[in-house]
């Protein structure tokens, strides 16, 4: 599912990050597939959204967040994400 | 590289908001702006410092950015400072933020490729207790093959830096190691350049491989470079796409070294994580009450900015009038003590007046940028501004542009998307600099009656906020037409890292206010003093008939008008005079006369001339010189017609110019450098002149 289809706090794990048409400033910034991202907030008028990716807190334009697909995870394991 | 040498260049580089700033201050005690909005340093700012032994470092202090592969013009300043000035900077600081090493470390690997000798610097060190991490040093240093050095910028002090202990001390005494050390190279292993760059083995050292490959990748920013010097770079084919995915490789290939290095490194304990700054967000940033929240914020910075800067700028008032008067008082009464007290002190007055105003609008945005707030502004903002061609990011500019527009067009580098960037220079201009103030603030309170409405709403307040708001909507309405007219072909695209929320460093804030005060007064004094005595010599000299004057009048007017007259009629004929009666026919349908005129002039070197012009004009031309500015202007009147000058037409006109006139050369020169062509600040300058002219000629004949 699209990345910005995710529920406030829900997570998911990016699996087309590497797509040729996404900015190479989001990989550096850790945007890589496998990643963890939460989706946190959405601005009053519905874009940027708002997501902690990895570590890093990032806001994105909702045409970029469009473009990035996730597999929604349920309840995420700690121990798990820790080692990245 | 030896340390025999006696003077070492070296760059502070890392992701934005690492702390580069808060640490070239530490080491070099060079006041330099800091800020928790990423993108603070925008341009390359140089400091100097020394180690025991007596070796000069000369520290340079980088734009953050996230690799060598630049999104924006501040992220371009630090590649080409890397890249194409190696003579130059000879080892890098790599300044890393705790919290978030991993991603701080692909520009780490990148510049170990380059070859350059690094260090890294591991900031905010203080928070590691809290946020539970633990870190293996010196393993990290044996597989990094670089000094690694643990430090906290802010928590400096209490750990006796002064006393020369401490760990930015050591960090400082670790510099020499840089340049004896071999350190890891990342790139030649990931097999990536076979595609393009074998083509030019023969002609490139193996050493210099990565280089190349950035020159390559990124030739369309290099062209002159390459043009001048790497010639064989554009024999090669390329094609951005296939470019593209190899890049991407490149960063999955870092990032795979990256996690082997820090899985043997680097813990963190993730139950310790509190979310703090995630559950700030959700309300700062909600729905509806994000925008409200915004808007109140606003609206109580700028309501502050007056209510508390009323009582120091009385003080002030009083101190200056005091002066003046001892200064008349005690000097002999001749035309140079006039010039001392009504034209250069006058002038200083009324731009000293601004300071608490201003200190305290520096004050807040310094305390937004310190506390993260900033970042939020421009989130919130991002898709309102969208419609008239700007960036959520060209909020910053816009902002600070209420303080000068000279920094707040070097701000809009940190803006991707050069359509975006250019109206955001192009329209900065528009919002009301503080240098306008003196200027708005003296012809408010001749055409405004001191009232309230409603017993409430001051009527002189609310005709400044309408200045205010007449120039943020003018650029508003300008980005929207440029937006038309100016063609793109580049995509926009919105990305920004949100950074934790912080206390402020009150240091940090207080060099911030500091150092923007001094500029704007020491900068603007210049310019005033400069200007009185120009426009003193020019109203106090002129040609034969100047000369004459007293001759003249003897022999064609009655005794008692004598003195006033002879005052008025030499200064119509001095060379001031004579220059002002030049431009009237332009200015007259505004509502002007020609002091007015020689003012305006002037004022296009900076706006707050004006007041200190017309002090030395009025004082020149007036024989008794017992009154304050505000009064003369008061009682000025027309030669011929016997009225009031400025009448309330006549004022409106003044506002209206000098809320559209572009009148400051600093920010025509700053959108030169900003362009890097003439062609911007020239439109700039007729277009907000043209609508100066226009509105104010509007306003004057249908108001007289
Ligand atoms: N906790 C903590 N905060 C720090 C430390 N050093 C800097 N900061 C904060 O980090 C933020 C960014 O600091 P700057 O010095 O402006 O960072 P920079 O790397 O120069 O940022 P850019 O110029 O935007 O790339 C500020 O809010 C500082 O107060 C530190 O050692 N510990
Ligand atoms: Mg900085």
């Amino acid at each position: 599912m699209k990345l910005t289809e995710l529920k406030p706090s829900q997570k998911g794990i990016a699996i087309n990050c590497e797509n040729s048409l996404l900015p190479l400033k989001l990989m550096e910034m850790g945007c890589v597939d496998g990643v963890e991202i939460e989706f946190i907030n959405k601005a009053p008028l519905g874009s940027p959204y708002y997501y902690k990716i990895g570590g890093t807190r990032i806001a994105l334009g909702k045409e970029i967040a469009e473009m990035i697909d996730v597999k929604p995870t349920k309840k995420h394991d700690d121990n798990e994400e820790e080692k990245n | 590289m030896t340390m025999k040498k006696k003077k070492i260049k070296l760059a502070l580089v890392g992701n934005p908001n690492t702390g580069k700033t808060s640490l070239f201050n530490k080491l070099t005690g060079l006041h330099k702006k800091i800020g928790n909005y990423p993108g603070i340093t925008v341009n390359r700012v140089a400091g100097i410092f020394q180690l025991d032994d007596g070796t000069l470092i000369e520290l340079i202090d980088l734009p953050g950015t996230y690799s060598l592969h630049p999104n924006s013009k501040d992220e371009e300043v630090v590649l080409k400072e890397l890249l194409l000035n190696r003579e130059n900077i000879e080892g890098v600081i790599v300044v890393a933020d705790i919290n978030n090493l991993k991603k701080n470390m692909i520009l780490l690997t990148e510049l170990q490729d380059l070859g350059m000798p690094v260090m890294l610097a591991i900031n905010m060190c203080d928070e590691m207790k809290r946020k539970g991490i633990e870190i293996d040093i010196g393993k990290l240093e044996k597989l990094l093959g670089i000094p690694v050095m643990l430090i906290s910028a802010k928590k400096a002090k209490a750990d006796g830096e002064k006393k020369g202990k401490g760990k930015i001390h050591a960090l400082k005494h670790r510099i020499p190691e840089m340049f004896t050390g071999k350190g890891k190279r990342f790139f030649e292993n990931y097999g990536l350049t076979a595609l393009n760059l074998d083509f030019i083995r023969d002609k490139i050292k193996t050493n210099d491989l990565y280089k190349n490959w950035i020159l390559y990748t990124e030739q369309d920013k290099l062209n002159e470079a390459i043009e001048k010097k790497f010639p064989y770079i554009n024999e090669l084919p390329f094609d951005r796409t296939a470019v593209k995915k190899l890049l991407q490789k490149e960063i999955i290939k870092r990032y795979k070294d990256i996690n082997e290095i820090l899985k043997e490194t680097y813990r963190i304990d993730k139950s310790k994580a509190t979310g703090f700054t995630e559950r700030i967000d959700r309300i700062l940033l909600h729905k509806y009450w994000g925008l409200i929240i915004f808007a109140v914020i606003m609206f109580s910075v700028f309501q502050s900015i007056f209510s508390l800067a009323s009582i120091p700028m009385d003080w002030i008032d009083g101190i200056f009038t005091q002066f003046s008067m001892y200064l008349k008082t005690s000097l002999p009464d001749n035309e140079l003590t006039a010039l001392l007290t009504d034209g250069i002190l006058a002038g200083i007055a009324g731009v000293v007046i601004f300071v608490p105003q201003i200190a305290i609008l520096f004050l807040f945005i310094a305390l937004l940028e310190e506390m993260g707030y900033m970042s939020r502004i421009v989130y919130l903002m991002d898709k309102i501004m969208q419609p008239f061609g700007l960036s959520g990011k060209s909020v910053v500019p816009l902002l600070s542009g209420t303080a000068c527009a000279v920094p707040a067009i070097m701000g809009a580098r940190t803006i991707e998307n050069s359509k975006e960037r250019l109206i955001t220079i192009l329209t900065t201009p528009f919002m009301t600099c503080s240098a306008r103030l003196p200027v708005y603030t003296i012809i408010i309170a001749l055409i405004i009656p001191e009232e309230k409405i409603f017993g409430m709403i001051n009527l002189q307040g609310l005709a400044l906020f309408a200045l205010y708001f007449l120039g943020f909507a003018s650029a508003l309405i300008s980005a929207w037409v440029l937006s038309k007219l100016i063609k793109s072909n580049y995509k926009r695209y919105f990305i920004l890292e949100m950074p934790e929320y912080k206390l402020p460093i009150l240091k940090n804030i207080y060099i911030t206010v500091i150092d923007n005060l001094k500029a704007f007064v020491f900068g603007a004094g210049k310019i005033i003093v400069a200007f009185s005595i120009i426009i003193w010599f020019l109203a106090t000299h002129g040609p034969e008939k100047f000369q004459q004057t007293e001759t003249d009048i003897k022999k064609t007017e009655k005794f008692s008008h004598q003195e006033m007259n002879i005052e008025a009629y030499k200064l119509e004929n001095s060379y001031l005079g004579i220059m002002g009666k030049a431009i009237e026919p332009v200015i007259r349908p505004l509502g002007y006369d020609w002091k007015i005129g020689i003012a305006l002039l002037t004022s296009f070197a900076a706006r707050e001339v004006f007041v200190s012009t017309l002090s030395t004009i009025y004082s020149v031309g007036d024989a008794d010189n017992e009154h304050l500015l505000k009064e003369k202007m008061r009682r000025e009147q027309n030669l011929f017609t016997g009225k009031p000058t400025f009448t309330f037409a006549v004022g409106i006109s003044l506002l209206l110019f000098y809320a559209f006139a572009m009148q400051c050369f600093s920010t025509l020169a700053t959108i030169k450098n900003e362009t890097k062509t003439w062609k911007w600040p020239v439109i700039v300058f007729f277009y907000m002149t043209g609508i100066a002219y226009i509105t104010a000629f509007i306003a004057y004949q249908s108001l007289k």
